[in-house]
């Protein structure tokens, strides 16, 4: 790409700190299996893609406010530096809403996932395998 | 085509062909079965047969040339439309099972190269959604009736933010054209709080970009914003409806023809609205 | 691939916020038989390989070459990408066409999310889902695009459509000049995900190896 055709300005910054030109997918592989999480309870009929969407929307809205009351206006028009990371509090705002629907659906309930979540931190972790060429796991 | 042993009454005859497959059984099964239910008559199989293009006809076997009749006989019967068999056709070629479509996948060979597993997979996909489900026809359906066509003078309402999370904040309170009517649809926000589906028509509304941000854009450009109807009040056209100088008489015309009008709030200036920074030169 | 980099890093290290988060998520609803394991695994491996730009730049590709199936494409294009093969799937149900000509261009946002024509485009760039992109696709939108190194001349009308509902956007970029002797594979090949959402226009000669998986 010739510097004429460089993309410039908070959006250039973004697309320069994709460390893959064409964009990877998943920045993280805890994003991959949410997104896969999400979209396999809604085709299995738990929750409707309207009732996610809808609180998905409303998890972003929550993120872009804070962060205009964090750091004032320009934060959502640039993605201030001091947010969460350069690719945004997307897939954050996404576990949020799984996380809530699940609970709201009664499906899983606030105690044991936190009940969860410590067990996995307190356990060493297994000896590591070469995870080779299969998709992005991490359970 | 004289000479050929052609098709015949549906009552086998001595020179019944033999079935080569079992696809070929069912076939014969299916168009007798139809025939049965009045669906169509033997008559209109054959001429529909004899309609097939030359080439294809000669090309084609004998049940292949049922096929040809009996796909053709359900379209224009209107009791499967062609695109509904195109799109399961995609799906199939592209080495889903009846039950289940992959997502996106582009055609490739049917190598098997999915592991039992992996259809499971797209069952969440299923075939349902290949088609668009329910979605695709409740969208052409006649019976709801829209409140706007293309063309239309709207306003999109000042709503609660907290309720109505699909209306984007940006246009709310602005004028804009009825670009398309997209047909119907369920109603988030009703759905998605397990309120109802609701359905009713959706429209890509036009905005002009001056008239939702100011400054200067250059006329022509624009903003379309898909909005369901429950989102959107009908523009008061005074000049169609002839309002005249008697102000009492005319306000209850008004108030009559607009069933639907809110008071029209002017457009609040966002504090977002052109604070921009310039970018930076690189 | 970068992803299997990232697959070797230290499993010393202590899980980070999110992915905690979402082993517990996942182990438990496995457990409780809620989720099937490789239910997940194909579901990412779909997004991750299977869907992608390089769809959308075969319907580019078939539009620019086939006049019927373009005129088909733009009036129903859920049931027109079934023809060479692609499912419309989820995000892909109500999927809409929009084609650029001199005189109008066109650009597509989500400003509510990220909604995106999955089944021609795979998933969004992580620009597109910025709040930066949300909020000044539709009040700056020849600003972003001078972002992405393009101009727009002020006599070309721009269209932004905001996804805000059911419908699914694609562009249908302009045919570059000087593609007149090329293939519709070789046209396939110089289809920019970029210009599929209308924040560029599909260069030629390509830019760059094209950007589409």
């Amino acid at each position: 790409m010739t510097d004429a055709l460089k993309p410039r300005g908070d959006i250039g910054t973004l697309m320069a700190t994709a460390t893959d030109p064409a964009g990877a997918v998943f920045a993280e592989p805890w994003e991959a299996r949410a997104f896969a999480l999400a979209l396999t309870l809604s085709g299995d009929g738990q929750f409707s893609w309207d009732e996610f969407r809808e609180r998905l929307i409303a998890e972003i809205a929550r993120a872009d406010a804070e962060a205009v009351h964090d750091h004032g206006a320009s934060a959502i028009h640039t993605d201030h530096p001091a947010s969460d990371s350069p690719r945004g509090p997307y897939y954050e705002c996404w576990l949020a809403t799984l996380e809530k629907l699940l609970r709201e659906k009664a499906l899983l309930t606030g105690d044991e996932i936190e009940r969860r979540a410590a067990a996995i931190a307190a356990s060493p972790p297994a000896p590591t395998k070469s995870q080779g060429r299969g998709p992005i796991k991490i359970a | 085509m004289g000479g050929m042993h052609g098709f015949g009454p549906v009552v086998p005859e001595r020179d019944e062909p033999v079935f080569h497959a079992e696809w070929e059984r069912r076939m014969f099964a299916i168009a007798l079965a139809m025939m049965g239910r009045r669906a169509f008559n033997v008559d209109e199989f054959r001429r529909t047969i004899e309609r097939m293009p030359p080439h294809h006809y000669l090309a084609a076997t004998y049940y292949e040339r049922w096929l040809y009749a009996l796909e053709n006989l359900l379209i224009e019967k209107g009791i499967v439309e062609r695109t509904e068999i195109d799109v399961v056709m995609a799906a199939v070629r592209a080495g889903a099972s009846p039950l289940r479509a992959p997502v996106g996948e582009p055609d490739r060979g049917s190598d098997g190269s999915d592991s039992p597993d992996a259809g499971k997979a797209q069952d969440s996909a299923g075939l349902s959604e290949a088609l668009g489900g329910g979605a695709r026809s409740l969208r052409y359906d006649q019976s709801y009736h829209p409140r706007f066509k293309a063309g239309d003078r709207v306003i999109a309402r000042n709503m609660n933010p907290e309720n109505h999370t699909r209306i984007p904040r940006y246009v709310r309170g602005h004028h804009g054209i009825v670009h398309r009517d997209w047909g119907v649809f369920v109603f988030p926000d009703t759905h998605a709080h397990g309120l109802g589906t609701k359905p009713q028509h959706c429209y890509a509304i036009e905005f002009d970009a001056h008239e939702l941000w100011g400054g200067d854009h250059p006329a022509g450009d624009r903003v379309y914003v898909d909005l369901w109807e429950d989102y959107l009040d009908a523009i008061l056209q005074t000049t169609a409806i002839g309002v005249k100088s008697r102000n009492g008489e005319s306000r209850k015309r008004l108030a009559k023809a607009v069933t639907n009008a809110r008071p029209v709030k002017p457009a609040r200036i966002r504090a977002i609205k052109n604070t921009a920074p310039k970018p930076p030169d690189a | 691939m970068i992803h299997d980099d990232n697959h070797d890093h230290d499993h010393n290290a202590p899980d980070s916020g999110p992915t905690l988060r979402v082993k517990a998520l996942e182990t438990l609803l496995i457990e409780k038989g809620l989720v099937d394991p490789n239910a997940l695994d194909a579901l990412v491996d779909t997004y991750e390989h299977k869907v992608g730009p390089r769809n959308g730049a075969r319907v580019v590709a078939r539009a620019w070459t086939d006049p019927a199936f373009k005129a088909r494409l733009l009036d129903d294009a859920a049931v027109a990408i079934a023809e060479i093969g692609i499912a419309a799937g989820p995000q892909g149900e109500h999927l809409t066409v929009l084609e650029n000509t001199s005189t109008v261009h066109n650009m597509v946002v989500c400003t509510l999310c990220s909604c995106y024509p999955w089944p021609v485009l795979g998933l969004p760039p992580v620009w597109y889902k910025s709040a930066a992109y949300r909020s000044r696709a539709v009040s700056d939108p020849r600003g972003v695009l001078r972002e992405f190194g393009f101009e727009l001349p002020a006599g070309v009308e721009l269209r932004v459509w905001d996804s805000s509902a059911e419908l699914r956007y694609m562009v249908l970029p302009m045919r570059p000049s000087g593609t007149e002797q090329l293939g519709e594979d070789e046209l396939g090949a110089i289809v920019t995900r970029d210009s599929m959402i209308g924040t560029g226009v599909v260069p030629y000669p390509p830019a760059e190896p094209a950007a589409t998986k």
